[in-house]
């Protein structure tokens, strides 16, 4: 229906840079850096980007997980912890609050908040699950877990679900 | 300056609510308003934010002019409320046809609730 | 907890109190505000316009309808049940007439609804079936704001999985580009009072001729998409209400094609109360249970039959015409509500009550007559509505 919305876009590796203060450099020093690909990587420095620009998550490097990589596992789950929390404006989306006013359209339209709260908002109720990016506290819509976005990541894609059914053009996404 | 007809279709406004003062300022500031197009403004020589008179056979009453983002020449709107009620008729026939009303540039100050209706 | 913000009466609300910090997820501002007003613009319990104890309001509100020669009750569109029935209990004691806002705006369709002569659908239908909906006249995203969040619009239902872009197909027809118009994917801008002509064209269109007013394309290709609908609902407020002559009509035209009728508007909850009490839901005289336009508001206020009036939590003052309004100035008048406003401000007594689902519970019917019950999530010393009419009764 509308052309644009689902245009894929290319991963863009000066996001990282441009964004975060954090360097690839620094994880890398706390990962094992045997580049064993259990992660899915070749390398443990691409597994390094990839944390730092969401498109994985520290889980994936198992051997993380034995007892002999703990220390580093914990420095690197403290720093990137603010990542993975990023506030909303670091991350690009942009909420004006005082053009919102909590109809809901974009909580029950995004597809990430549809797959991640079936009984909720897929079927138009209000998010019922911790895991949703979208949900109206005290009458706004307020953004969490924006790392699931699809507009961030590895595959990004340009979404526009939430932007298009606000009424009051109260979501955007400066620069695009 | 000449006076010119308009007709007037009223809203709900999403941002008045019902526990609102009709005193606070910031609901006489969404409700004493009466937006307009942009011809609308410069036929009259009004500008956005200044005060107008908007009268008709039913009363008159003094709001701010806002311009409308998106409408037609000849057609205002303003928020349902104490403001646009002085512009009503008093028969319940005529009630639900639309309203009629002129404007004035004015320097005169917003009408206030008390006015209206003391 | 249940919304009773307006009548789409949402159920999903998650409200946490702690250490007085209200939090509320998933109500919409109006919602929210609705809560969060519990210590803001309250109503003070007052004798022409003198501070004093809500004892000393309800006994001299007793003492003005022992007295009174006629007496009326308006508003409770935004009560609950409980208080409803108990106004009722109330104005046949007194012999009152009694009154609401449908008489106002949007009666007729009302009582065509509830009649039973037009088709009709739960809102939970509307979420699992509906791929074509109309919003004629009304702003549901500022009257309803989560009407088509929830239901109409944005919702993946049973049999509409496939999400809004290509599951729904939304028409808006207003006079001004509302907020709703903002985002349905037709809307049809109709020229103040000219309903009338649209809904000609309209029956041109379907049955396969050119319409002859307004953009024939536009026209012509809504047109399809309401004969390709399996599920059509037609959305109705007061915009259309005062803008077209013909309800009968319009009632005909939806009929023929096949859609729904659901009205947006909070007072038919009560609307369904006294429909099936009195086969009215206005305008009604307790005394001998008879109906009459006189018994309306407008003329009650413009006439001089009665001499007293009960307003229960409405707003009236801000919507009559400024003359018949400041009438209430002239007769007892006593408003009954959570908040002041300037129909509490016109009225001689003020009495202060409960926010209703929100210190107080009780029953309340969502737009498509779903039955809900709220509860009480607030402690407050305020009285119920409930508490304050059946006193009053009491009392005579
Ligand atoms: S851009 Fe898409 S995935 Fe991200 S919050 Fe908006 S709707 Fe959800
Ligand atoms: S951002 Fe827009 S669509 Fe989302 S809740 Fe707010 S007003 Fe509604
Ligand atoms: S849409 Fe109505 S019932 Fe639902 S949260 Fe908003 S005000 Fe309450």
């Amino acid at each position: 229906m509308r052309d644009e919305t689902f245009i894929r876009n290319t991963y863009d590796i000066s996001y990282v840079a441009k964004n975060n203060k954090l360097s690839p450099m620094e994880i890398y020093k706390l990962l094992p850096q045997t580049n064993c690909k259990e992660c899915g990587e070749e390398t443990c420095m691409a597994f390094a980007f990839k944390l730092l620009n969401k498109g994985t998550t520290l889980d994936k490097c198992t051997p993380l997980y034995e007892e002999e990589y703990k220390e580093e596992r914990k420095e690197l789950e403290k720093i990137l912890k603010p990542i993975m929390e990023a506030d909303v404006t670091e991350t690009g989306l942009v909420i004006h609050e005082d053009l919102c006013f909590g109809c809901g359209n974009c909580v029950v339209a995004c597809p990430v908040n549809v797959a991640e709260d079936p009984k909720g908002c897929a079927i138009g109720k209000g998010a019922s699950s911790d895991k949703v990016i979208l949900k109206v506290e005290n009458g706004k819509v307020k953004a969490q877990n924006i790392e699931r976005c699809r507009r961030f990541g590895e595959h990004k894609i340009l979404c526009n679900a939430c932007i298009t059914p606000c009424p009051t053009k109260a979501i955007e996404f400066p620069g695009g | 300056m000449s006076d010119n007809d308009l007709i007037i279709i009223s809203y709900e406004d999403r941002n008045v609510f019902k526990q609102d003062s009709p005193f606070d300022n910031s609901y006489i500031e969404k409700m004493a308003i009466i937006e307009l197009t942009e011809e609308d403004m410069n036929k009259n020589d009004i500008k956005d934010d200044e005060n107008i008179l908007v009268y008709n056979d039913n009363g008159e009453v003094v709001v701010k002019a806002k311009k409308m983002e998106e409408g037609d020449v000849g057609i205002a709107s303003m928020p349902k409320g104490p403001w646009f009620s002085v512009l009503l008729p008093n028969n319940i026939e005529d009630f639900y046809k639309h309203i009629n009303a002129k404007i004035k540039k004015t320097e005169d100050p917003i009408t206030t609730i008390e006015f209206i209706f003391d | 907890m249940i919304c009773l913000g307006c009548s789409c009466l949402c159920d999903d609300l998650e409200f946490k109190n702690e250490e007085n910090k209200i939090t509320v997820g998933n109500a919409c501002l109006k919602g929210f505000k609705r809560i969060d007003a519990f210590n803001k613009n309250r109503l003070i319990s007052s004798i022409n316009k003198k501070e004093a104890s809500i004892d000393d309001a309800i006994n001299k509100t007793i003492e003005i309808l022992k007295n009174s020669k006629k007496s009326a009750i308006f508003g409770l569109e935004n009560s609950v049940l409980e208080a409803q029935n108990e106004s009722i209990k109330l104005g046949e004691k007194t012999g009152s007439i009694i009154d609401n806002f449908s008489s106002v705006y949007g009666g007729y369709l009302i009582n065509r609804f509830l009649d039973g002569s037009v088709n009709t659908c739960t809102l939970d239908d509307v979420r699992d079936n509906c791929d074509v909906s109309i919003y004629w006249g009304c702003d549901p995203m500022s009257t309803h704001p989560r009407l088509m969040s929830k239901f109409s619009y944005y919702p993946r239902g049973k049999n509409r999985q496939r999400g809004w872009e290509e599951d729904r197909y939304t028409i808006a027809i207003d006079a001004r580009k509302s907020l709703t118009a903002n985002i349905t994917k037709k809307f049809i801008k109709v020229s103040p009072g000219r309903d009338f002509e649209l809904f000609k064209a309209f029956k041109d269109v379907l049955s396969g001729k050119l319409p002859k007013i307004g953009d024939k394309k536009l026209l012509m290709n809504v047109g399809t998409s309401i004969k390709k609908a399996k599920y059509g609902v037609v959305f109705v407020g007061d915009g259309l209400d005062y803008s077209m002559g013909y309800m009968n009509d319009f009632i005909d035209l939806i009929n023929d094609i096949g859609f729904k009728l659901q009205p947006v508007m909070d007072c038919i909850g009560f609307n369904k109360l006294l429909f099936e009490r009195f086969r009215y839901i206005n305008s009604i005289d307790l005394e001998d249970k008879s109906y009459a336009k006189d018994n309306s508001i407008f003329n009650l206020l413009k006439g001089d039959d009665i001499d007293s009036i009960l307003i229960v939590e409405s707003d009236i003052a801000s919507y009559l015409p400024h003359k018949i309004a400041k009438k209430l100035k002239d007769i007892n008048s006593i408003y009954i509500g959570p908040h002041s406003n300037l129909t509490a401000y016109l009225s001689r007594i003020n009495i202060p009550s409960s926010i209703s689902g929100v210190e107080s519970g009780g029953n309340a019917y969502r737009m498509d007559l779903k039955e809900e019950t709220a509860e009480k999530v607030i402690d407050s010393e305020f009285l119920s509505q409930y508490e304050i009419l059946s006193r009053i009764g009491e009392g005579l």
